[in-house]
């Protein structure tokens, strides 16, 4: 075995909750349903909580049931918290308030750049640095989110809160698509050293 | 300069052996973990894993706790402070002796003996 592979071994196991990727795929739907809760077509007086609230009680479900499959097929691990420390700082103090902090700015302003493309791109490659690197997919995936942003340029009718149900059903479609791909990036790293 | 090759026999081998410097660097990476990701992770037998556990558990490398989880056995295993520092200590030895065999020359004709 090869100080590459080793590097990799470290990286995973050090990093294994977040390489379990059907943990993630559930939470999808509650991007979905907060894109749904914005659309149009959504009825009016009927209200969002109850949907938003079922969508994280299955996602909430689905990531369960995913921590077993994952703890007979690959086993447990426990992390060493202080290794998380700083990226669990960083997510808290930095990367949510900004991602919160765009979205306001965008509904606010309704620019023709929609900033929560970009913050939420960076955040993206943030997660994949701190979380052990080795799944490429996140590269293409914050550089399509990025993009996504710059949407109003192309069409101004989709400034503001008007791009947020495009913009959350492609949250949604990240955590379904990271996930899946999360776990094809393991299942590779273990059939390999399997 | 010394020959930076002949320093290679004076690693310590109950480390260096490839799967078990696997399961040590995995080790030091977590906390704990259990068997079964070890062995999905290194890919050796059960068997193979079972004697190269008990052999780090015998060094005090690692710590090997058994127990059950309803009536499924687990083992559950985590690197020593000792095994930590050793296997770090171990990975300095390679660091170094990769950067000594960058720089290291064989030794020209001219400063070879006469015969």
């Amino acid at each position: 075995m090869v100080s590459k592979d080793l590097d990799l071994v470290r990286r995973v196991t050090a990093n294994y909750f977040f390489w379990q990727g059907l943990r993630f795929v559930p939470f999808g739907l509650v991007g979905f349903a907060i894109a749904a809760t914005y659309a149009p077509w959504w009825p009016t007086g009927v209200p969002v909580e109850p949907a938003l609230l079922a969508s994280l009680a299955l996602a909430f479900l689905g990531s369960v049931a995913a921590d077993r499959y994952y703890a007979a097929a690959f086993g447990r691990v426990v992390d060493r918290t202080v290794d998380h420390r700083l990226r669990s700082r960083a997510k808290w103090f930095v990367a949510y308030p900004l991602m919160g902090g765009s979205l306001v700015v965008d509904a606010v302003v309704a620019g023709p750049v929609f900033l929560s493309g970009r913050v939420y791109a960076a955040a993206l490659l943030a997660y994949w640095w701190s979380t052990g690197r080795g799944r490429p997919h996140y590269l293409p995936l914050a550089a399509a989110t990025a993009l996504l942003g710059l949407l109003p340029l192309l069409a101004p009718s989709l400034r503001g809160e008007a791009l947020f149900p495009l913009f959350f059903a492609w949250l949604g479609l990240l955590y379904v698509v990271g996930g899946l791909l999360d776990h094809v990036a393991l299942r590779r790293v273990m059939a390999a050293h399997g | 300069m010394a020959d930076p090759f002949a320093e290679l026999s004076e690693l310590d081998r109950l480390i260096h052996e490839p799967a078990r410097l696997a399961i040590l660097t995995a080790l030091s990476a977590c906390a704990t973990a259990d068997f079964v990701f070890l062995h999905r992770l290194t890919g050796l037998t059960q068997g193979n894993l079972s004697s190269h556990l008990a052999k780090l558990d015998d060094a005090g490398l690692v710590a090997v706790t058994k127990s059950f989880s309803g009536k499924t056995p687990r083992t559950t295993v985590a690197i020593t402070p000792e095994g930590k520092r050793r296997v770090d200590g171990h990975w300095d030895q390679l660091a170094a002796l990769r950067t000594r065999a960058r720089l290291w020359r064989p030794p020209t004709t001219a400063e070879e003996p006469a015969t």
